[in-house]
């Protein structure tokens, strides 16, 4: 992922989009941290802690669109 | 599936994309054609999650005109009433849109379980696991080191 990106969205696995944005480095270096939707989705996905999330791109030049799936346990 | 009488009747008014709309929240979802009938396919599965269904659920759709309709009297597989989610703002599913299948409008698939909506494999040619911990669930954003070095996921086999 670019380091200038700022917007991201998220695919999940019933094909609904989530439009998140994106800042990169705020702990430390390499680190991206995701809000915008991420806590609707979490909330209406009903998405608990210990689950997992499995996260894919088509293509390694764009990751505006990146796809997941969760796994629970 | 919608039958293929209202298809018949009122395919005309639904067009690729229809929205169901409960009292608040709206779910967006794509409409597929085969021979006539219509399916709903891609982010119907949202209302699963949404609306905590387990085993399945019976609900009355209500065509407003113009591919939407309304969700009414939802109800649990053994008659009980379930509540809706409260969202404030409410909820708006959206799907994403770039993405088609193989078959089109008009061919036909290899079979009707072709239509549920799953991931391509393909978009997982590049992977990353993320463990969500409670940090991720409560606070309104996720840290994560999205690098993409790995390559070629063996685990999208088993997505399904």
């Amino acid at each position: 992922m670019d380091k200038k990106t700022t917007m991201l969205s998220l695919i999940d696995d019933c094909g609904s989009k989530w439009d998140c944005v994106v800042v990169f480095g705020t702990m430390s270096d390499k680190h991206y941290r995701i809000g915008g939707q991420w806590k609707r989705m979490v909330d209406s996905r009903r998405i608990h802690p210990g689950s997992y999330m499995i996260i894919g791109s088509p293509m390694p030049e764009n990751h505006k669109i990146v796809y997941f799936s969760t796994r629970r346990l | 599936m919608i039958p293929n009488c209202f298809g018949s009747d009122f395919g005309d008014e639904i067009d690729r994309y229809d929205v169901l709309t409960d009292k608040n929240n709206e779910f967006k979802i794509r409409v597929e054609r085969i021979d006539g009938s219509i399916f709903l396919t891609k982010g119907l599965a949202a209302l699963r999650d949404f609306y905590d269904i387990s085993l399945s659920a019976w609900f009355t759709l209500v065509f407003m005109g113009l591919g939407k309709f309304q969700i009414k009297k939802l109800r649990s597989r053994i008659n009980r009433k379930i509540m809706i989610p409260l969202f404030v703002p409410p909820m708006r599913f959206a799907v994403e849109k770039s993405f088609f299948p193989q078959f089109n409008q008009h061919g036909f698939p290899a079979s009707v379980y072709d239509l549920s909506y799953r991931h391509d494999p393909a978009t997982f040619e590049i992977f990353y696991e993320k463990h969500i911990t409670s940090f991720d669930v409560t606070f309104g954003f996720v840290v994560s080191r999205m690098s993409f070095t790995y390559v070629k996921c063996y685990l999208c086999l088993d997505l399904h």
